[in-house]
């Protein structure tokens, strides 16, 4: 993945001590409280109320949320967000037990702790997969990532979400690496589980898994034994039994979700942002991220990747961008937050590409120069979107109008 | 120009979409030869088809009534203010003779100063005069005529595309870029209203392949003369000429590095001499060096405070990114992902590439000045790169190569007429604006000042 100026950078520990940097500047990126907006948006009011439900009647008390919510939503003329988006609402009840923060807190920090929580596996994943230099890379591009620095920001599960799905992503990598073994399966299974439980769009990347392993004798990525299905399945029905719990049977839980999938489709601020073509992902990625984007399509144009991880990404990208971009009136940018890592690691490969065509004296500025002009141009798109004009939801119409595009 | 081997080349070049095919069975060679030019005159049959002015298919009166059904009529059939400027000009020309366009020149000046915003000059004189011209042909309406010449010119533009695909010397080419262009959504566009974008894209287009054929038969007075006579057209045709000629230029200093061919002498002056031409005949049209410029720095300077401009024309340095992807997403991706992977010896793809490349930093840095029209010149060369990576792609599956390209461009051909029918049949597109294209796209629904 990377080329030979690179991967011998010459003390492992200079390498360790710089991919820390990395790390230590995203994790502040992420916490610092940079966003514009700070009312609570119409997301963070509902999951507030799932904490203050649970603050007040206990947490075994989180059945009749849900029972509660399937009682309401069918008469609300919008959809609202389902209690059933349980592992956000769990852990800022937690967090508010712990340290006796107030609900809307206790959801912000949750879900800024995942978004570090995200950068950080992500350089495990990268450094265990490509090594040290595409880990440094990548970190640091995914730590000015706008997307993940906004969620950090906010009480949004899409960021929690985008921990669970990258969780996944790197145990089935690691699990298709590695010979069998209950060490990596069976993190593997309650990173499925715990996906489940923290939004419906898990079905997307359990797909894109499912896809993985039915692939992997194609693009031969590892090994894909009967133990890794089992787990694979055992792990989203754990999922599927906890909402069952969560719900407080299987009953509520179906009514639940059929009453908040039929609300969506008639509430008019889904029906007037979550609309559009095929490549509306596209559209809105090149808004947020151009550089990025650009690098990621460009490597995934070539079809032809010389690492496993690279074809683990794309495939994982292509059925994902395929299921998610037919969702009629479900398009938002913040679903995409869990191909923050897929994309900038292609980025990556696609920079380390372009730096084989550098002569050979600059190769080794190229990389390090590239990189940094992609974080700057990123940091900045964070700042113009989230922190000088305070977006809440980064919906199309919005941050073209902030790009002055659409007026 | 080209001997007789050089001419079998281009037919050749016309024809090898199942280049394996002839190798394996020589004796079917002039059999194939045939239903590749059969399958090209059908894609042009097509590509003409589709661009015929919709007046042609108007119920009772027209001669093509009968196969209406099969035209894709626009959905906005108003046009819009430059149209009326331009049939206004022409008639201008018609009421006081053509020895009158410096009256006409001072009479925009007069009116330009007391507008606000910035109109269309009429120093956009190739366009309005062959207008008037087909008008007094024709006894056409000068409205009409305009649509008439937009659409003969946009006709014009893929005969020339097929002629200069053939001439890059690569097998297919011919075919799957003129199928391209033929269903391109912002050609079609341009053929179906009175706008100078698509008749500029014909002129910017044959300077572009002459500036080619220069640099590969260097000296040859013949494509000298074609080089200087599309530069002139570019200049009296539109401003936008410069872009293009920058663009040349660029080329021309990058053959050193890339060996696109041989620069010589004579094609330099001929650069230079092309756009002298032009300059010279708006000069007398202008009635002097003062109404010249003192038309352009009023035109350019109430651009900037035209409210239309400043709310259509803004946007960051990707901006025409964006608008590409909204109409043609597919060629887009393509010709990206070809960017990224053109290798050294891979001269016309470099050739392309360069021309978009340089006319795109200079037209992403005008301030309110950015509009997908203006890109109707990079239709061609975004094609091309598409249509090769396409073929880059195929060779990952060589079993199955030809059929492969053949079926995804077909698709990609399919997607594109698709685009054009949501964007401009099932939506009153007019302007190519961001916009409006994501209202026509269902993408854009409410006001930007929309909260959730």
């Amino acid at each position: 993945m990377v080329p030979a100026a690179m991967s011998q950078l010459p003390e492992k520990r200079l390498g360790i001590v710089l991919l820390c940097l990395v790390l230590f500047f995203g994790a502040f990126l992420r916490i610092y409280p940079s966003a514009g907006l700070k009312y609570p948006g119409v997301d963070e009011s509902y999951y507030r109320h799932g904490v203050m439900f649970l603050v007040h009647n206990g947490f075994t008390s989180y059945p009749s949320l849900v029972r509660n919510y399937a009682k309401v939503q069918p008469a609300l003329p919008v959809a609202i967000i389902p209690p059933t988006r349980v592992t956000l609402i769990a852990a800022a009840f937690l967090w508010h037990q712990i340290f006796n923060t107030v609900p809307l807190i206790s959801l912000r920090a949750v879900a800024c702790s995942a978004t570090v929580l995200t950068l950080l596996i992500s350089a495990l994943f990268l450094y265990r997969a490509a090594g040290l230099a595409a880990a440094i890379a990548v970190s640091a591009l995914l730590s000015c990532a706008p997307m993940q620095i906004q969620l950090a920001q906010r009480a949004y599960v899409d960021g929690v979400f985008a921990f669970t799905a990258i969780l996944t992503l790197w145990l089935l990598w690691e699990n298709m690496r590695g010979p069998s073994s209950l060490k990596w399966l069976v993190p593997y299974g309650a990173s499925i589980a715990l996906m489940v439980i923290t939004k419906e769009n898990a079905a997307f990347v359990f797909v894109g898994i499912l896809s993985i392993l039915a692939c992997n004798r194609w693009l031969k990525i590892g090994e894909v034994g009967l133990n890794l299905v089992i787990t694979t399945f055992a792990g989203a029905l754990a999922g599927a039994a906890t909402l069952v719990i969560a719900s407080g049977g299987l009953a509520t839980l179906i009514q639940a979700f059929h009453a908040n999938i039929s609300k969506t489709y008639v509430t008019p601020y889904v029906i007037q942002t979550g609309d559009g073509p095929w490549f509306r992902y596209i559209l809105d990625l090149i808004a947020m991220s151009p550089l990025v984007t650009l690098l990621a399509l460009a490597a995934l144009g070539r079809l032809s990747f010389q690492e496993a991880i690279s074809r683990y990404f794309a495939l994982f990208l292509a059925i994902t961008y395929l299921l998610m971009s037919n969702l009629h009136y479900g398009i938002s940018l913040r679903y995409t937050a869990m191909w923050d890592l897929p994309l900038r690691c292609l980025a990556f490969t696609q920079i380390v590409l372009m730096a084989a065509s550098v002569p050979p004296r600059y190769r080794t500025i190229f990389i390090p120069v590239a990189v940094a002009v992609v974080c700057a141009v990123d940091l900045s798109h964070y700042s113009l979107f989230f922190v000088q004009n305070g977006t809440y939801d980064p919906t199309a119409t919005e941050i073209l109008h902030q790009l002055n595009i659409v007026k | 120009m080209r001997g007789a081997s050089q001419d079998w080349n281009l037919l050749t070049a016309l024809s090898t979409v199942t280049s394996s095919l002839v190798l394996a069975d020589p004796m079917s060679a002039p059999r194939l030869f045939k239903s590749r030019l059969i399958i090209l005159a059908i894609i042009l049959a097509i590509g003409v088809f589709l661009r015929l002015p919709p007046e042609l298919f108007q119920p009772n009166t027209a001669p093509l009534h009968a196969l209406e059904s099969l035209h894709p009529r626009p959905d906005d059939q108003k046009g819009g203010y430059d149209e009326r400027l331009y049939e206004a000009y022409a008639k201008a020309i018609g009421t006081n003779g053509l020895t009158s366009y410096p009256d006409i020149v001072r009479a925009y000046i007069e009116k330009q100063k007391t507008l606000p915003g910035s109109i269309l000059p009429p120093l956009r004189f190739l366009y309005i005069f062959l207008a008037y011209l087909y008008h007094a042909l024709f006894s056409t309406p000068e409205r009409t005529a305009l649509h008439y010449l937009s659409s003969i010119f946009s006709m014009l533009t893929l005969l020339l595309s097929a002629v200069f695909a053939s001439r890059l010397g690569r097998s297919s080419y011919t075919l799957g870029v003129t199928a391209l262009m033929a269903v391109a959504p912002t050609q079609l566009h341009m053929s179906q209203h009175g706008l100078v974008d698509g008749f500029f894209t014909f002129w910017a287009m044959l300077a572009l392949w002459s500036l080619w054929e220069n640099l590969r038969s260097p000296r040859d007075w013949r494509w000298l003369t074609v080089y200087v006579f599309a530069l002139c057209a570019c200049v009296i045709t539109k401003e936008n000429a410069f872009f293009a000629w920058v663009a040349f230029i660029g080329i021309i200093a990058a053959n050193r590095y890339f060996f696109f061919g041989v620069v010589t002498r004579e094609m330099i002056i001929a650069t230079v001499l092309g756009p002298i031409l032009g300059v010279a005949i708006l000069l007398i049209l202008a009635g002097g060096i003062g109404s010249l410029t003192e038309t352009y720095t009023l035109s350019v300077s109430k651009n900037y405070t035209l409210d239309y401009a400043i709310q259509t024309g803004d946007g960051p340095w990707y901006r025409y990114l964006v608008d590409l992807l909204l109409v043609s997403p597919v060629v887009l991706l393509l010709a990206i992902g070809a960017v990224f992977t053109i290798r050294r010896e891979q001269k016309a793809e470099w050739f392309f590439v360069l021309f978009i490349a340089i006319s795109y930093l200079i037209m992403c840095n005008i301030k309110y000045g950015m509009n997908l029209r203006y890109a109707n010149m990079w239709d061609l060369p975004l094609r091309v790169l598409a249509f090769g990576q396409l073929l880059s792609l195929s060779r990952l599956f060589p079993r199955a190569q030809n059929w492969l390209i053949i079926w995804a461009t077909s698709i990609l051909c399919l997607i594109e007429f698709h685009q054009y029918i949501v964007l401009a049949v099932h939506f009153p597109l007019y302007e190519l604006a961001t916009q409006y294209l994501m209202y026509a796209l269902k993408i854009l629904k409410l006001s930007p000042q929309l909260h959730p």
